[in-house]
């Protein structure tokens, strides 16, 4: 029969494994992956989206949340006239979730998106492309507007200048 | 979720700052509001302000979050022309100049412009007028909110709802006391540092950008900014001109103004006030087609002004930007609310509710008229729903419907209230239409297009034959006041 000195040994013994066995899954739990990327990161704009304005904002949010602001990821926003990037434009690279863009040409344009690891500054896999196509109004559209805007406030400079030239000569009168 | 960017100032200065611009408003807003002794020095000012505290007034309030927030928002969205379309605005007020000479002489005893409406039209055309007029105030009056948060949280890091809630407070606050004499007295002060902080911010601009850099930049990278037939642009540029119009033509704000001032004053005021106002917008919308060629990133177009101001000229810069967008946004949120109450208190309370309000209570009542619109602006604002442009285009339409029975029934005999009615119902549908359908550059446009129209046919088929003395409520009545 084992002393009560010997069992109290072999208490202090698995308490003292169990308690190293808790701070192991803590670091490793906590501890960034040796070697592990940053997860992808998804745009959450919808697929298809049509400007006729030719602005327009991207939005992402990351693949997984960060386990502090220090782990925040960066990303990099990639823009491109061809759906396989091949001479891709870097938009933006940094923290922030979202980019506005504007002034853009008729056409479709591709974007993608990666988060990279501030630390190791390694990169996740590509978001598949977003596509978004500018469509501009018609310009006949737009120019009969201008030309109908122009004629509207002319119409209404008269209105005040005759107006107040007509008040005044009453008034001399 | 927020998109956050990096501010430009710690959190720590910018308390400070709005900590001391808070002191600053209410203090003299506390001092200048001891000479609103009774009723029409809390609403009017005594109708005894001159040209310089007049220009000031006219200008401060112009130059808005619309100006320092909204125009940077339409050159990048917009390109050289949205510049050109948000400077166009100066025409709300150069064409308000000569108007404002008719309304003293007519109206030499009047309060709010729906007095006016009341007293060519009668009580329908009334009624629709103080719907749009009441909603485009709020709208403006949340715009306003809303560019406060944003603005406070884009350069120091203030919490949005903490900046909102203290830039509504502060100018409720010397509203409260003062009336339109603090209202007038602060936008006198503020209009000096808005001119000194542009003219300060203008030429640090340019001694930091290197103009052909920003050119080739949009030529290359987003070209249809710097394009002349950006189709767009071509829509916005009359439609923000005749939004201006709309704004200033029917906005109590600006009727205050001219009942408040002394005769002859008025029109040179509101003329002067138009040339300093014009430059504003484009030296603001500048700054914001810098971005790419200095590699800012925007996240939302509302907040491009500040940033790119701040990251321009960095931490003491970013301190001028922050007090002028305070004063630029205090110096409108206090007319706004000023004027608001004014017809509210005067044409739904004294007109509708308490004919014989004696004056303490009629003062009374304005108090609890003014807390209520800032709680109002305050919850709606909250949420922060949207950006600045849809919240305020939003009221474009029905703003712009009101250009014709406003001017028209100024000037012409002949307008009548069948013309007036529908002018405003016919123009604010169509236009909501064209806002919802084509885009929210195109809603004042349509509206204005279907509003004189309709004003001209029915002046030119069922004309009224109105009488001028009918607007003087100081006369006796005339028993030809043309009602519907």
């Amino acid at each position: 029969m084992p002393s009560i000195a010997n069992r109290k040994n072999r208490i202090r013994i698995t308490k003292g494994r169990l308690t190293g066995l808790f701070f192991l899954l803590i670091w490793l739990w906590g501890a960034p992956l040796s070697g592990a990327p940053p997860a992808t990161p998804r745009f959450t704009n919808d697929q298809g989206l049509v400007s006729e304005s030719g602005y327009f904002k991207l939005i992402w949010a990351t693949g997984k949340e960060p386990a502090g602001p220090d782990n925040a990821p960066e990303f990099l926003l990639q823009q491109s006239t061809d759906s396989n990037f091949g001479s891709p434009v870097v938009l933006y690279q940094g923290p922030d979730l979202a980019t506005f863009i504007s002034g853009l040409e008729n056409g479709t344009y591709y974007f993608r998106l990666k988060a990279i690891d501030p630390q190791t500054r390694e990169g996740s896999a590509w978001t598949a492309p977003l596509t978004v196509v500018v469509r501009h109004h018609p310009l006949a559209l737009s120019l009969t507007l201008f030309g109908l805007g122009a004629i509207v406030f002319l119409a209404t400079l008269a209105i005040v200048v005759s107006g107040a030239r007509a008040t005044r000569t009453n008034q001399e009168a | 979720m927020e998109h956050h960017q990096s501010e430009i100032l710690n959190p720590a200065t910018g308390w400070i700052l709005m900590a001391l611009l808070s002191a600053l408003w209410i203090g003299l807003g506390i001092y200048w509001g001891k000479k609103a002794k009774n009723l029409d020095g809390f609403m009017l000012a005594g109708r005894n302000v001159g040209l310089a505290f007049g220009t000031a007034t006219a200008m401060a309030t112009w130059v808005t979050s619309n100006t320092t927030m909204l125009a940077p928002q339409f050159a990048l969205q917009l390109g050289l022309w949205g510049m050109i379309a948000y400077s166009m605005a100066a025409f709300g007020l150069f064409l308000f100049a000569p108007l404002a000479r008719r309304i003293k002489d007519l109206m030499p005893k009047g309060y709010t412009s729906g007095d006016f409406i009341r007293l060519r039209y009668g009580k329908t055309a009334w009624r629709v007028f103080l719907a749009i007029s009441i909603f485009y105030s709020f709208t403006w009056l949340i715009s306003m909110g809303m560019a406060g948060g944003i603005l406070m949280n884009a350069l120091s890091g203030i919490p949005y709802a903490v900046g909102m809630t203290v830039i509504l407070g502060v100018c409720i606050t010397y509203t409260l006391f003062g009336g339109l004499y603090a209202v007038i007295g602060t936008d006198y002060i503020q209009s000096v540092i808005i001119m000194i902080g542009v003219v300060v911010v203008g030429i640090a601009v340019l001694s930091h950008v290197d103009l052909s850099g920003v050119y080739s930049e949009l030529e290359s990278n987003r070209p249809m900014l710097v394009s002349v037939l950006l189709p767009a642009s071509l829509m916005a540029v009359f439609n923000n001109l005749l939004f201006g119009i709309g704004e200033v033509f029917h906005s109590n704000v600006w009727w205050s103004r001219a009942f408040a001032m002394r005769k002859g004053i008025g029109s040179k005021a509101y003329t002067i006030a138009g040339i300093f106002w014009l430059p504003v917008p484009i030296a603001a919308g500048f700054i914001a087609l810098t971005g790419g060629s200095l590699g800012v990133n925007i996240t939302s177009p509302d907040m491009v002004g500040p940033l790119m101001a701040g990251n321009i000229l960095g931490k003491a810069g970013a301190v001028v930007v922050f007090v002028v967008f305070f004063c630029s946004l205090a110096s409108s949120i206090d007319s706004l609310l000023a004027a608001t109450s004014d017809l509210i208190l005067e044409d739904i309370y004294k007109k509708m509710i308490n004919r014989k309000a004696s004056e303490a209570r009629l003062k009374r009542v304005s108090t609890l008229i003014i807390l209520g619109l800032g709680l109002f602006a305050w919850l709606v604002c909250l949420p922060r729903v949207g950006t600045l442009a849809t919240v305020l285009f939003f009221a474009g339409p029905m703003v712009a419907s009101t250009i014709y029975p406003i001017v028209t029934g100024l000037y012409w005999k002949t307008a009548s209230a069948g013309g007036a009615i529908w002018a405003m119902v016919l123009g604010s549908v169509s236009g909501l239409i064209a806002y919802i359908e084509v885009g929210w550059y195109t809603g004042s446009l349509i509206a204005a297009t279907v509003s004189i129209l309709t004003t001209v046919l029915f002046a030119r088929f069922q004309p009224d034959n109105f009488n001028w003395k009918a607007l003087d409520e100081s006369l006796p009545a005339p028993g030809s006041v043309s009602n519907t």
